[in-house]
């Protein structure tokens, strides 16, 4: 009897099991162990604009820190003019990966740092402003690559980390979170609430294991009241592998696309419209990619590519999901008869 | 007995599984199943509260319509009614128009009085609006996780509500703050900034469900037509001051709810319905979280004595809150060309307290500061507001006045030279 | 009765067993009990901000930023709505750290200092304070979550901070006057305080390291308990190096606004350049230097060119009357 119960209580010592802050380092340190050899800093030199001095960062005139709101400056539109970014490598042949807003502007010089010291120059091979994303080579080889992730397993609320490279090029930075949603940016990144700022977006957002997932990106620099000028807001994009490699024989041609591009249609909802299924048309734009194929204002969009379309939102997620060039199949009803046209996307500069 | 022992030992091991696993899946099962409960409104968040279609937001994301158009998880877009609004404690309630026979996944309300601060609480929303149907048509929201940051927090007419730095931004209003057990704990409806900029900073409140759950009952019901009130205690002037042992009252105005729950001047507050009153904030924010209506117990402390008082809360009134009609005080006009301070006082136990001192005015030259208690002017005490304002006001731009100001526990004589009223 | 016993015995194993194992949900509940009741909210000056007390007789760790450059009384806020005053013990400015001995016999809840140099990347970490008035006005000592993000130089100062060196980054979120409160680890084992400084790539928390404050924080309990030991202080190292051949920021020390013919100051800093100069406040400047003052762009322009320490001729009009005076150009102080 004694004896069943020792050893009862016997397993209780055996199966001790890390505690969840233990468990949440050593995740940190897995993943800052399999990345690092990966991940670089790169630093820009930028031409001064011409005619006018270099466009410095004005220091803010009282620290936003200490208490009462300062009086509304240009205080984060603008990237710090004098730090090290991001970058991952994604090609043993010296591939590294970065965001296109880390080398955009007039370009001097691209210093890329590796995780062993090693400075090395770096050039812009491709950009695409849309992903966000730039593709730079450096004269390496041999060089470590993380393991992809696989996407379509991510969950809203599984762990992730966003890493990079500190301001001073020298240390790994962590910053964990986890996944917001797994389907944005018209499927082709993931949202996070890692914190991304500045200085690690370009850097990869792994899982607990260290796969790569995605290349961070996007911190927001626009003007306006909804924008977060650069500040991290929770709401953080990454670009996902399987977007990269798509783009990738692009960006390795040198294809750059310096101005961000949606998929455009070219037509005009009617706000007014009570219909219970279906997009009425108040208008098409001229010479956009709708009135080209022969679709026209008083049209009721009912499908795109053999999906039924509900309503406005529907439609526009679905072109978004495209790219612009692609060809897609839109079916319309109009007066009692469906009919089905054959429209190529034109593209519309993101405002 | 043989057999039990060796099933219970067999079982054991079982139980033993790893917490951070456990952890993980707690936040997924959470994420998904808040994800399926939720509403997306115009410009906002809602959640689900019951089977039949009864769902909350912030009135200041749709308690303006009488119908809005909603749009659920699976892709659906249906009507919502509005059944009830809270426009001063932001809380909207609307009816989801299902067909015959809809049956809508919810959450239960949880208990936002037993939170602790450091518990992960997960929030989900429609931030900026960036939610598209996806492939599946599905309509994905944004989920966020973070802790409880801090608890009875007062922010004005969010009286009571929890802090988290789960990130919540514009868009996430009206949405749900749930705990990992997927209860709803508050609907999200503000944040602090910093930098002027109108996104998260790790700082969001949300209106506790303690507040909801005093609310449902009459707000179900359509409230007084369509519309639900919350309550005070009027008629009261409190000292404003830092927490210490409770809320001190400088004047009660006659007739008035607090004068018929017994409150006299002088009473320290201690106690309301069981939670401790330090200071004024916190008890404008206990008495701000229910309905006009309701009856309230107060501990109170009078002298050497104890007390135990009943109150019942009358219509919570803006105006009164922000002291701009304070009980028992004819309002005084400035005559033209009197000498100007640049100071705003308050009544407190003896003379008055500085609460504000105007950037460049005689006041800030002779460095007041928020906080200091003037006791006596040229040396002679004074009485209260009345008495200090008509004697500053008696004196003209260029006069010289001695402030007699009792700071950190210390006494100090600071010399002032009146100027001219910006305003002249 | 042997099997019942054994029986029950058996059931309290298992029992014991299964509450052994914590609530997930809960596993940082823990470390704000340990560290909450020992945060300040701090006031000195004009200044307010957080503080943390890392001794059971009652000494509060906080920053010059949160209670002031050269202040002697700081008042002091603890959760359970306990008020203190308190007498600054020392400082070291230039490392943001400021020593306040409270003025009570309680004995009071404190943390532990931590070992910074042993701090890597990637460890949880919190930060507590007075968070938009939690603790000031609501009793509550905010507390958020994240890790080390980043262990790294930074060798510029934003305004209104004095520390340059080594940094610990946070994911936690940091927020105006936490500055002066703790930044902690697993244990509740202070890593560092909140400094207003930050890095421009990033405008997220930053903290100085417990260890750089190591030092100072002995010496000033040292020279507290046993003032004859004070040991004379070496010159204080420069904290405003010129950066690229620009001189220290130059300071004229009042407020204008435009008005007909010239500019009206609204405001003379005390103890400043104009102050000294005998400006009042009402006076309109219409030259400096013979030149037309009759915009603040023009102002700042005249002065963008000197350096403290010159001169500048300006006229003014007083109650109609003209008057010439001279003003002493200062250096723009931190605070």
């Amino acid at each position: 009897m004694i004896a069943l119960m020792l050893a009862l209580l016997a397993p209780a010592q055996e199966i001790k099991s890390d505690d969840v802050v233990t468990v949440l380092e050593k995740r940190c340190e897995k993943v800052s162990q399999k990345t690092a050899a990966s991940v670089v800093a790169i630093r820009v030199e930028r031409e001064p604009e011409a005619g006018k001095k270099p466009v410095e960062r004005k220091p803010p005139r009282r620290n936003p820190f200490a208490g009462p709101p300062p009086e509304p400056e240009d205080l984060f539109a603008k990237r710090p003019a004098d730090f090290w970014c991001s970058g991952t490598i994604i090609d043993a042949d010296g591939l590294v990966a970065t965001t296109a807003f880390n080398v955009s502007g007039k370009v001097k010089t691209i210093t890329v740092r590796l995780p062993d010291g090693r400075e090395l120059e770096g050039k812009v091979l491709g950009l695409n402003a849309t992903d966000d994303l730039a593709l730079l080579k450096i004269d390496a080889k041999e060089l470590p690559v993380l393991v992809p992730a696989r996407v379509e397993d991510l969950h809203a609320g599984n762990p992730v980390i966003a890493v990079g490279r500190a301001p001073d090029g020298k240390g790994l930075t962590l910053n964990p979170g986890i996944v917001s949603a797994v389907s944005r940016l018209g499927g082709r990144g993931v949202q996070t609430d890692a914190k991304l700022n500045f200085g690690n977006v370009g850097g990869p957002l792994v899982d607990g294991e260290g796969r790569l997932i995605a290349i961070t990106c996007k911190v927001d620099t626009k003007p306006g009241i909804s924008s977060t000028r650069g500040q991290n807001s929770g709401v953080g994009y990454a670009v996902t592998h399987e977007e990269l490699k798509k783009i990738l024989p692009d960006l390795k041609s040198g294809k750059v696309v310096l101005e961000s591009r949606r998929p455009f249609l070219g037509i005009e909802a009617d706000q007014k419209s009570a219909l219970a299924s279906g997009v009425a048309l108040a208008a098409v734009r001229p010479g956009g990619s709708a009135e080209r194929a022969g679709i026209k204002g008083g049209d009721i969009i009912i499908e795109m590519d053999g999906m039924k379309i509900t309503y406005f939102d529907e439609l526009r997620a679905a072109i978004l999901r495209k790219a612009p060039g692609d060809r897609i199949k839109v079916k319309v009803m109009r007066e009692e008869k469906e009919l089905e046209f054959d429209c190529e996307l034109g593209w519309a500069p993101e405002e | 007995m043989h057999a039990i022992a060796f099933i219970l030992m067999l079982a054991a091991p079982a139980v033993a599984q790893e917490p951070e696993a456990r952890l993980q899946k707690r936040i997924e099962d959470c994420s998904k199943r808040i994800s399926e409960r939720f509403v997306f409104f115009l410009g906002g968040s809602g959640v689900f509260i019951s089977e039949d279609g009864y769902c909350l937001t912030n009135h200041h994301v749709a308690g303006t319509q009488n119908q809005t158009k909603v749009t659920l998880f699976s892709g659906k877009q249906l009507m919502a009614k509005l059944i009830c609004t809270d426009s001063v404690g932001d809380l909207s309630l609307f009816k989801v128009q299902g067909a015959e026979g809809d049956k809508f996944a919810f959450v239960d309300l949880g208990d936002s009085d037993k939170l602790e601060v450091g518990q992960y609480v997960v929030a989900c929303g429609n931030p900026f609006g960036i939610t598209l149907p996806a492939e599946d048509n599905r309509m994905y929201p944004t989920i966020t996780l973070g802790i409880v940051s801090a608890l009875h927090r007062y922010q004005g007419e969010y009286f009571d509500c929890i802090q988290t730095d789960a990130a919540v931004n514009p868009g996430n209003s009206g949405g749900p703050l749930v705990t990992l057990d997927g209860k709803l704990v508050g609907i999200n409806g503000r944040i602090a900034t910093r930098y002027m900029n109108r996104v998260n900073s790790g700082v969001g409140y949300a209106i506790p469900s303690i507040q909801i759950k005093a609310f449902l009952p009459d707000m179900m019901k359509g409230g007084e037509g369509g519309k639900a009130f919350h309550g005070m205690m009027t008629g009261l002037s409190l000292e404003m001051g830092p927490p210490g042992t409770g809320a001190r009252v400088l004047g009660v105005r006659a007739d008035s709810a607090s004068d018929k729950a017994g409150l006299r001047k002088g009473d320290l507050v201690t106690e309301v319905n069981g939670y401790r009153i330090f200071n004024r904030e916190r008890f404008l924010g206990v008495t701000g979280m229910y309905p006009v209506g309701t009856e309230i117990a107060l501990k109170v402390q009078r002298a050497d004595e104890k007390l135990e008082l009943k109150g019942r809360l009358e219509k919570y009134n803006r105006m009164e809150i922000a002291g701009l009609s304070l009980p028992q005080r004819p309002e005084r006009t400035r005559p033209k060309g009197a000498g100007f301070l640049g100071t705003t006082i308050e009544e407190a136990k003896e003379g008055v307290k500085v609460t504000f001192v105007t950037s460049g005015s005689p006041a800030d030259d002779a460095d007041l500061k928020e906080g200091d208690l003037l006791t006596k002017l040229n040396g002679k005490k004074i009485a209260d507001r009345d008495d200090f304002l008509s004697r500053i006001w008696q004196r003209k731009p260029g006069d010289k006045v001695k402030l007699t100001v009792a700071r950190d526990g210390k006494e100090i004589e600071v010399e002032v030279v009146l100027a001219k009223h910006p305003d002249d | 009765m042997k099997h019942a016993a054994a029986v029950s015995l058996l059931v309290f194993a298992l029992a014991a067993r299964l509450h052994a194992q914590e609530d997930p949900d809960k596993v940082h509940v823990r470390v704000y009990k340990k560290v909450a009741p020992a945060t300040c909210y701090v006031e000195g000056g004009r200044n307010r901000g957080s503080g943390v007390i890392i001794d059971k007789s009652g000494i509060v760790l906080t920053s010059p930023t949160a209670c002031g450059t050269n202040t002697d009384v700081v008042n002091i806020l603890v959760k359970g709505g306990k008020s203190y005053t308190g007498r600054v013990m020392g400082r070291v400015n230039e490392h943001e750290l400021v020593l306040v001995k409270i003025d009570a016999k309680d004995p009071f809840p404190f943390v532990e200092l931590g070992d910074s140099d042993a701090a890597h990347v990637g460890q949880i970490s919190y930060v507590f304070g007075d968070c938009f008035d939690s603790l000031r006005n609501d009793d509550q000592p905010a507390m958020s979550m994240g890790v080390l993000s980043g262990i790294y130089e930074v060798t510029k100062r934003q305004p209104g901070t004095f520390y340059t060196g080594k940094v610990l980054e946070t994911s936690a979120a940091v927020n105006p006057n936490q500055d002066g409160g703790p930044l902690v680890d697993r244990e509740g084992r202070l890593l560092g305080i909140v400094t207003l400084n930050y890095d421009d790539s990033k405008f997220t928390g930053l903290a100085v390291p417990v260890n750089v404050l190591k030092p100072g924080i002995a010496q000033i309990k040292r020279e507290f308990e046993n003032p004859a030991a004070k040991v004379v202080p070496k010159p204080a190292p420069r904290v405003d190096p010129p950066a690229k051949g620009r001189s220290a920021e130059v300071w004229f020390g009042a407020e204008v606004r435009a008005v007909n013919g010239g500019l009206e100051l609204t405001r003379i800093a005390r103890k400043g350049p104009a102050f000294h100069a005998g400006l009042q406040r009402g006076d309109v400047l219409t030259t400096l230097d013979s030149s037309r003052m009759l915009t603040e762009a023009a102002l700042q322009k005249a002065i963008a060119g000197k350096s403290p320490g010159d001169a500048v001729a300006v006229t003014v009009l007083r109650d109609g009357e003209k008057k010439e005076l001279r003003v002493t150009l200062g250096s723009k102080p931190i605070y």
